[in-house]
């Protein structure tokens, strides 16, 4: 690096250099291979600093994904006094309340319901049974999706079902019309998803 | 603070954390769907869906390997997702054009990165001097020195010396992180 000569590259990728003079520069640095990867090193330096500028986000921009933080803190993981990892995942999607799908929405149809936490991801498919109940199939997204407890909680706090997803993070729920959030839990981690209605 | 640091302290719930992550990946996250030309709009879009993905997976990201990685890796399935929705297409072409499956494009983004967070640590005057320098357009030297409070025969050598600083920084870094 202490041979490299830095000046003669900055007036080169500068663009201060007459033709003649840049092609003297360029085919000296290329006739050894610390020259070489100096002159590539500083042209890609150089590609960098010219494109920077543009990068910059508008600022309207960079405020609005700064409170995306106080916005979504509910999805944040916190640790509780027992050492287990609790958190509440967001609601990415529920179709029934999407105007894109809205044209579907009706008692009949298969609704979709997807949340998101630091642990995992979870995607519901609802759909109403023959008996009046809600018939809930969903897919636990996570590194390890094996090994997961899933219990649906109504609004009085007490477990209306609970299962085990298997080993693909599968699993399935039978529940009456109400409100439920559900638990996943899977050693000292806790996600609680919800609460969303059921028809 | 260092990015499992600072990761750390968003998931106990510090805010400051949060926006000096933010400060510190704009620039990588606004870029990249700027290189695939995606219309202003669609680019802020982009950059509003990766954060709010990324303060939803904080607990995910407390043992990734490289943050930077990772927030690429987004990025780049954002601006293909939101690019392809707004167009019916890829915004590359074509479905075989995904370009968040190019190794060799992620590659040059933590390289500019690095470049990125060795430019942040240098002088104002030296970032502000190497930025006009090498600019698109070629900067007025007699402006520039003004701006800059310099003769205007020190530019040249002051851009020279500004270069050697910030390359020196970028191996520093390099050096640490090996």
């Amino acid at each position: 690096m202490a041979d490299t000569p830095n000046q003669e590259l900055a007036d080169l990728l500068a663009g201060d250099l007459t033709e003649a003079e840049a092609d003297e520069l360029r085919d000296r640095l290329n006739a050894t291979e610390a020259g070489r990867a100096a002159l590539e090193g500083a042209e890609r330096l150089a590609a960098f600093l010219r494109d920077e500028p543009a990068t910059e986000p508008p600022p309207s921009a960079v405020a609005r994904a700064k409170r995306e933080f106080a916005r979504s803190r509910p999805g944040l993981v916190d640790r509780i006094a027992d050492g287990v990892r609790s958190c509440i995942a967001s609601l990415d999607f529920d179709s029934r309340f999407s105007p894109a799908v809205a044209g579907f929405r009706g008692v009949e149809e298969v609704a979709q319901v997807a949340f998101s936490a630091g642990p995992c991801e979870l995607d519901i498919e609802i759909q109403p049974t023959e008996e009046g109940q809600a018939g809930l199939r969903g897919q636990i997204d996570a590194d390890d999706p094996a090994g997961w407890n899933v219990a649906a909680v109504g609004q009085d706090g007490r477990t209306a079902a609970e299962t085990d997803a298997d080993a693909d993070g599968a699993f399935r729920l039978r529940l009456d019309p109400g409100a439920y959030t559900l638990v996943l839990t899977r050693g000292d981690v806790r996600v609680e998803a919800g609460p969303f209605p059921l028809p | 603070m260092t990015d499992p640091e600072l990761v750390e302290a968003c998931l106990g719930g510090s805010e400051s954390a949060w926006a000096t992550l933010v400060d510190r990946y704009s620039r990588l996250v606004y870029s990249i769907p700027a290189r695939q030309r995606l219309a202003e709009h669609l680019r802020d879009d982009v950059y509003q869906s990766v954060w709010a993905i990324a303060v939803r997976h904080l607990g995910g990201l407390r043992d990734a390997q490289s943050l930077a990685a990772w927030l690429i890796r987004t990025t780049q399935r954002e601006t293909w997702r939101i690019g392809r929705a707004a167009s019916g297409s890829s915004p590359a072409g074509s479905t075989e054009d995904l370009v968040w499956t190019d190794p060799a494009e992620a590659d040059l983004l933590e390289d500019r990165q690095r470049m990125r967070a060795a430019l942040g640590r240098l002088d104002e005057r030296c970032r502000e001097l190497l930025i006009a320098a090498f600019s698109a357009d070629r900067p007025n030297y007699d402006q520039l020195a003004e701006r800059l409070g310099m003769p205007r025969g020190s530019i040249g050598p002051n851009r020279g010396r500004c270069l050697n600083k910030l390359r020196t920084l970028i191996e520093e870094n390099s050096g640490a992180r090996g």
